[in-house]
């Protein structure tokens, strides 16, 4: 049995809104191991999106217990996991995410910021990632200088700059035409081949389909469902 | 590596443009105020040393104890007279005494009539020479008056350059003065006060003839014997003063000036000008701040995904907040560094324009590097603890919640 990078055991989480207690996970149960390609799938409200929090260690659960590479994350601070979540997890969102100010180098560099990388090595090694994206010659655009499948490309060398065992992809492709999309997935498969372990959040049945395994979340519950 | 912050701060600024000039604004006003005025005052502080320097330190002034405000001797409620003058001399310590006396007159030139002062260079030579050393007077036109002189005036800048008169006045025009008709001799020197440009010299005899004066005198100057100590010798001339006229300590109708007491009553005159103009520039800076404050509030506001993304790529709440404190910590050093160059341009404007308007160097703009270094750290300062609050609002979000800001 491979090493356990991410855990969540009998995971609940409620939200109160006004006088009302909303469950939105109701003991979510799920494990990820190392190298391991894995899609999340389920309808809108689901409960999808706050799954996707709890696994990418962005919240806290209610009850129940996240564990990131065996480590209880309700023990650490904010900045702890957050430092940790730097470490460990790279994220691959939606809407790309970048900073709007600035350009595809210092995107790809700001995590290694925060994790206090030498200002040269990191500069070295977010030119080495977007270059192995495909955008050696795109390194000062900004973002709004470069297409949907460019900015989600420099996304994906940003969530790779500190690596990470596990990339955390939300809807990768959600805003991307079907062949951008496909490439998207393409280089997110190749790099599960290169041993990083993927979470796929998507709710495309299609897309879900590649993974080695499909969790399912519907009212705050997973069911697995095999391919 | 705060260095990475400061430049990712100066990325975010750069951004903003617009904003960001608009919120260094209320900071470089402030500041430009508070540098171009301590320079000011400073350079005025250190003109008025130097001038007492060479008018000498070794000089006290006697006169009669103003009751009201005026031309020294015309309103006053005590007298000094020609026997203070003997009195004085008689005092040790003391080198030379000179007396003046100085009266209103009409003057009439051209048919154009006008109440000016009229000033005495004292008959005696040794006397004269005493007032006619300091530097305050010059010639710039003709010769000064000699003491055989009956009928010859000399006359202030101003005469002859300022339209005193609807023509000018110049060497060898006729003044009346008070019925009596005088030749002008010489032309004096810009000496930048108002007094002393508008003024007209006389022999102090022919002047005491003119007015019928007896001999009163408007202001006793003692030069003091070199090594001795000024303060010392004024207070023995007081002493032997009050003993003569017999009065009591304190209520004297006379008054005895040292050069340290009017450079400690001007020291304060700029200091409580300089406190005044500085207090306004305060609020300016204040809004400044506040200014920053607003600015930084609404940053905060519009990149609360940023900081979301941030957040969820690994900064700690201590990153956030250092990256928030030196992005409005710059703007502050950044308008206070336009405010400091603006500040040392209106110095330098006001000490070309004084220098122009008045003819002398009194008002030189000196900026020494506390001070310009002491208006950057300030503005730094400013900036950054304008900005605590909204940074610490950014560092507390929490990054589920400021990634789903849109």
């Amino acid at each position: 049995m491979k090493r356990s990078i991410i855990r969540l055991e009998n995971v609940w989480k409620s939200y109160v809104m006004g006088k009302v207690r909303v469950d939105a996970l109701r003991g979510i149960n799920l494990d990820v191991s190392l190298g391991e390609f894995i899609a999340i799938r389920g309808p809108s409200g689901s409960g999808k999106s706050t799954a996707m929090n709890l696994i990418g260690c962005l919240d806290y659960p209610t009850s129940g217990t996240v564990l990131l590479d065996g480590n209880d994350i309700s023990r650490l601070r904010e900045s702890e996991l957050a430092q940790v979540r730097g470490r460990k997890i790279g994220f691959v969102f939606q809407q790309f995410n970048l900073i709007p100010s600035l350009s595809a180098v210092e995107n790809v560099e700001l995590p290694m910021v925060f994790q206090n990388v030498p200002k040269k090595k990191r500069i070295k090694r977010a030119m080495d990632l977007l270059s192995s994206v495909g955008l050696g010659e795109r390194l000062n655009h900004r973002p709004r200088e470069l297409s949907g499948g460019q900015q989600q490309r420099v996304s994906i060398a940003r969530a790779l700059a500190n690596d990470p065992e596990v990339i955390l992809a939300d809807e990768p492709t959600g805003n991307l035409d079907s062949a951008t999309g496909k490439s998207i997935m393409e280089m997110l498969i190749s790099l599960n081949k290169e041993g990083k372990t993927i979470i796929l959040v998507t709710h495309d049945e299609n897309l879900a389909r590649m993974a080695g395994r499909v969790e399912y979340i519907m009212d705050g519950k997973n069911y697995r469902r095999l391919k | 590596m705060i260095s990475d912050y400061l430049s990712l701060a100066v990325k975010s600024i750069r951004n903003r443009r617009l904003r960001s000039w608009l919120t260094m604004v209320g900071i470089f006003i402030g500041v430009a105020a508070v540098v171009s005025l301590i320079s000011l005052g400073q350079g005025l502080q250190a003109a008025i040393n130097e001038e007492f320097t060479t008018f000498g330190i070794d000089k006290v002034l006697i006169q009669a104890k103003a009751s009201g405000f005026g031309p020294p001797g015309t309103l006053s409620a005590g007298k000094v007279t020609e026997d203070d003058i003997e009195l004085i001399k008689k005092v040790s310590g003391v080198e030379r005494v000179a007396g003046r006396v100085i009266k209103p007159a009409t003057i009439i030139f051209r048919d154009e009539q006008q109440a000016r002062s009229i000033v005495s260079i004292p008959s005696k030579p040794d006397e004269a020479e005493l007032i006619l050393s300091s530097r305050t007077y010059e010639i710039l036109q003709g010769r000064m008056l000699k003491p055989s002189d009956k009928d010859k005036v000399v006359v202030g800048y101003d005469y002859a350059y300022s339209k005193l008169f609807g023509k000018p006045v110049s060497v060898g025009s006729k003044l009346e003065i008070n019925q009596k008709k005088f030749e002008v001799v010489g032309i004096m020197s810009r000496i930048g006060d108002p007094f002393s440009d508008k003024a007209v010299l006389m022999n102090q005899d022919v002047l005491k003839e003119l007015f019928d004066a007896d001999n009163d005198i408007s202001v006793i100057v003692a030069q003091v014997k070199e090594g001795e100590d000024l303060t010392l010798v004024a207070e023995d001339i007081r002493r032997a003063m009050r003993k003569d006229r017999g009065q009591k300590e304190g209520r004297e109708d006379f008054e005895i000036q040292t050069p340290q007491q009017y450079l400690e009553s001007f020291t304060t005159i700029i200091n409580v000008v300089q406190a005044v103009v500085i207090g306004i520039a305060a609020i300016s800076i204040l809004v400044g701040g506040i200014g920053i404050m607003n600015t930084m509030y609404t940053s905060v506001r519009e990149r609360t995904k940023e900081i979301g993304i941030m957040k969820a790529t690994g900064a700690r709440n201590s990153q956030v907040l250092l990256l928030f404190l030196s992005e409005s910590g710059l703007l502050g050093l950044a308008g206070g560094t336009i405010g400091v160059i603006l500040g040392i341009l209106i110095g330098k404007s006001v000490e070309r324009i004084a220098m122009q308007a008045l003819g002398s160097e009194l008002l030189k703009a000196y900026f020494p590097w506390y001070l310009i270094v002491g208006a950057l750290a300030f503005s730094f300062t400013l900036g950054a603890a304008s900005g605590i609050f909204p940074a610490l609002q950014a560092s507390r979000l929490k990054p589920v919640d400021a990634l789903r800001y849109e």
